[in-house]
């Protein structure tokens, strides 16, 4: 009895070496590297090329002005 | 002892299972701590690449529209000597501060954040100075023909990202750009029109058989029919606020870029009302492009290529008389090589209209001889009445006929150029053929000029469209007094390369009300011109006679490309090419620190 008693323990106490040592917290090394490398391409395409707002079209309600009807051929 | 022995097992297997709590707990928060960590990490890291990002868009914004804005009405002393960095600021002093110690640092006002994101921010700088030389020194900003001014810089950009507790710095290092600020190009349209109706002050619809890629604007009001409609790839403004519409034949204005269901046209990159008016006043008037070819008001009728002997010293020039239309000259342009043969004819007549005969010169350009200096062979024949030789001469003189300032090729007539309808039984076909590849020219006339047939680049390409971006043949066909008009000769589905423009006329197709439907017009170039002349006419979704239009921008003339003696405006413009480019094709170098 005494025998599987003393087992037990030894089993128990190398679990819980085990365990503490397993989830030991790790350390956060700091970032300090410089890393330079050509432009990747998940930031290419997003730019925008400053001309946008010229082009924006005027968001108004149309305003009807009503012309008399066209007669024959018209010019293109 | 039983008890005890159960005792003593039970606390040890408790103290192990509080042990294993412990460190799975423990696990779990550090496993937290290290989630947060990176997740702020990428956050920062996201918001540096951010402020990378706007901070490239905010350079395009203030280089490419505020800093050609700015120098519109600025006068050409204001470039002339100024220090590179001392002109960013004195031009755009809310944006680029004063320069300290060779560099200019310019805050950029980050964009609003998602409030999801709490406490977080980035900052980010651009930084320009003078580009350098190898040996380390400064390149100055330089100015060549007291008209074009050249400002070289390189610019790099930090953005830090910050979220509580992480910082992150990217950077974009090795940019370059040059600004160049020169007069304006008049080329810069695939269409420009001061007034968007024929010179009779009739309305001329955009239809689906009307096709443009570039840019498009009028000071005065467009007009659009059907469903189907025109097909627009560029940019298109107009001054007005409203647009006309067909309508099914009761046209309505309407501020509005349709008019469902009738009237469609399609617009890829918009359709902005209420525009700027463009002043179309030019820099340079037509007696100094006289003086720049050459011309002399003594002598007679006549093609003269001004000489001093020895060597070209103008262009080529046309004499003839303006009121009567059987001198009116023919153009030929064809090629010898990648060399250009230019055939002009003209009639001999006398005070009465009658002709008494003719002279054909032919005239050949070679670009390489005489040590790259070039050579001009003219042919000269001269036939009576009845069409016999009666004499020839053959001459060559050093240079080639690009004017006074060697800008290019320049062929001026003071009298029309072919013959329209309503010219009388004048037959003189006008313009047409192949500009050499190696050519850069402009064909210049106080009054009108017919173009007779196609007039093709010797080089283009139609991949992945009609362009000649990569080549160097160029033609401008430019009107003083008169109008670009298509011959009643010219083909069917009529390609023409050449930036036209009519300074106070139209370019419109002669006959175009009882031509039979032709197809289309194929441009690669653009049309500036005061009026906007018609190619046919339609009736519904029907096209009755003439042709319609395909005109296809030349991208080259966007830069600094022109045809030889080309107006400009008098209004100043900046542009970077360099800036004007795709993120990834601007060779700049991303680094994390």
């Amino acid at each position: 009895m005494k025998k599987y008693i003393f087992l037990l323990v030894i089993l128990i106490v190398l679990i819980g070496v085990f365990l503490l040592t397993k989830h030991k917290e790790p350390k956060i090394a700091p970032v300090k590297e410089e890393k330079t490398m050509e432009l990747p391409s998940r930031v290419m395409n997003t730019e925008d090329n400053g001309r946008d707002r010229m082009i924006n079209p005027v968001k108004e309600e149309p305003t009807v002005i009503r012309e008399k009807p066209l007669k024959g051929p018209q010019l293109n | 002892m039983k008890k005890a022995t159960i005792l003593i097992l039970t606390c040890m297997v408790s103290i192990v299972l509080l042990v294993g709590v412990a460190v799975y707990l423990s696990s779990l928060t550090s496993e937290k701590v290290i989630t947060e960590r990176e997740r702020g990490l990428i956050q920062a890291v996201n918001l540096a690449e951010a402020g990378l990002n706007q901070s490239v868009a905010v350079l395009k914004e203030k280089i490419l529209v505020d800093l050609n804005n700015a120098v519109k009405n600025k006068k050409a002393n204001y470039f002339q000597g100024k220090d590179s960095l001392t002109f960013l600021h004195d031009i755009l002093p809310d944006f680029f501060p004063s320069a300290a110690a060779g560099e200019i640092r310019a805050a950029v006002t980050p964009i609003s954040l998602n409030a999801n994101i709490p406490d977080a921010s980035f900052a980010a700088t651009i930084v320009i100075r003078k580009q350098k030389y190898a040996d380390g020194n400064d390149i100055e900003a330089s100015s060549s023909a007291g008209s074009v001014f050249n400002f070289p810089y390189e610019f790099s950009i930090e953005a830090t990202g910050s979220v509580p507790g992480v910082d992150k710095t990217l950077r974009f290092l090795n940019g370059k750009f040059e600004v160049v600020v020169q007069r304006n190009n008049f080329a810069r349209f695939a269409l420009f029109t001061n007034h968007h109706m024929s010179p009779a002050g009739e309305r001329v619809w955009f239809t689906e058989k009307t096709r443009f890629y570039g840019p498009v604007h009028t000071n005065g009001q467009f007009s659009f029919a059907n469903n189907p409609g025109a097909d627009f790839g560029g940019e298109v403004s107009q001054h007005l606020q409203k647009a006309y519409f067909y309508n099914n034949g009761w046209p309505v204005q309407l501020d509005s870029d349709k008019n469902e269901p009738y009237d469609l046209p399609t617009f890829s990159q918009g359709f902005l009302r209420k525009a700027s008016e463009i002043n179309l006043e030019s820099s340079i008037t037509t007696n100094d492009l006289r003086q720049k070819v050459g011309y002399q008001s003594s002598g007679g009728s006549g093609i003269y290529i001004p000489n001093n002997g020895t060597s070209v010293t103008g262009g080529i020039y046309i004499k003839g008389s303006s009121s009567k239309h059987k001198d009116n000259a023919t153009i030929a342009l064809s090629t010898s090589g990648s060399n250009p043969v230019y055939t002009i004819r003209q009639n001999t007549i006398t005070s009465a209209d009658n002709i008494t005969g003719s002279v054909t010169k032919t005239i050949t350009v070679d670009y390489t001889a005489n040590g790259g200096a070039g050579s001009t062979n003219i042919v000269s024949v001269t036939r009576n009445a009845s069409g016999e030789i009666t004499s020839t001469t053959n001459q060559t003189f050093q240079g080639v006929p690009d004017g006074t300032e060697h800008k290019g090729i320049l062929i001026y007539s003071d009298d029309h150029i072919g013959c329209k309808t309503g010219d009388g039984t004048c037959t003189n076909a006008g313009v047409s053929g192949t500009v050499a590849a190696s050519s850069q020219l402009t064909i210049s006339s106080e009054r009108d000029i017919v173009i007779s047939d196609h007039i093709r680049y010797q080089e283009y390409s139609t991949s992945p469209s009609l362009n000649a971006n990569d080549y160097t043949n160029l033609l401008g066909i430019l009107s003083w007094g008169g109008d670009v008009i298509i011959g009643t000769s010219a083909s069917s589905n009529l390609d023409i390369h050449a930036v036209i423009m009519a300074v106070h006329g139209a370019f419109f197709v002669d006959n175009y009300r009882y031509r039979a439907p032709s197809g289309d017009v194929n441009l690669l170039g653009g049309v500036i011109s005061d009026t906007y002349g018609a190619f046919g006419t339609f009736s519904g979704s029907q096209q009755i006679s003439g042709y319609g239009r395909n005109f296809i921008y030349d991208g080259r003339m966007y830069s600094e490309m022109n045809p030889p003696y080309y107006p400009t405006t008098t209004e100043f413009g900046a542009n970077a090419q360099e800036l004007a480019q795709d993120l990834d094709k601007m060779g700049l170098i991303w680094q994390q620190q």
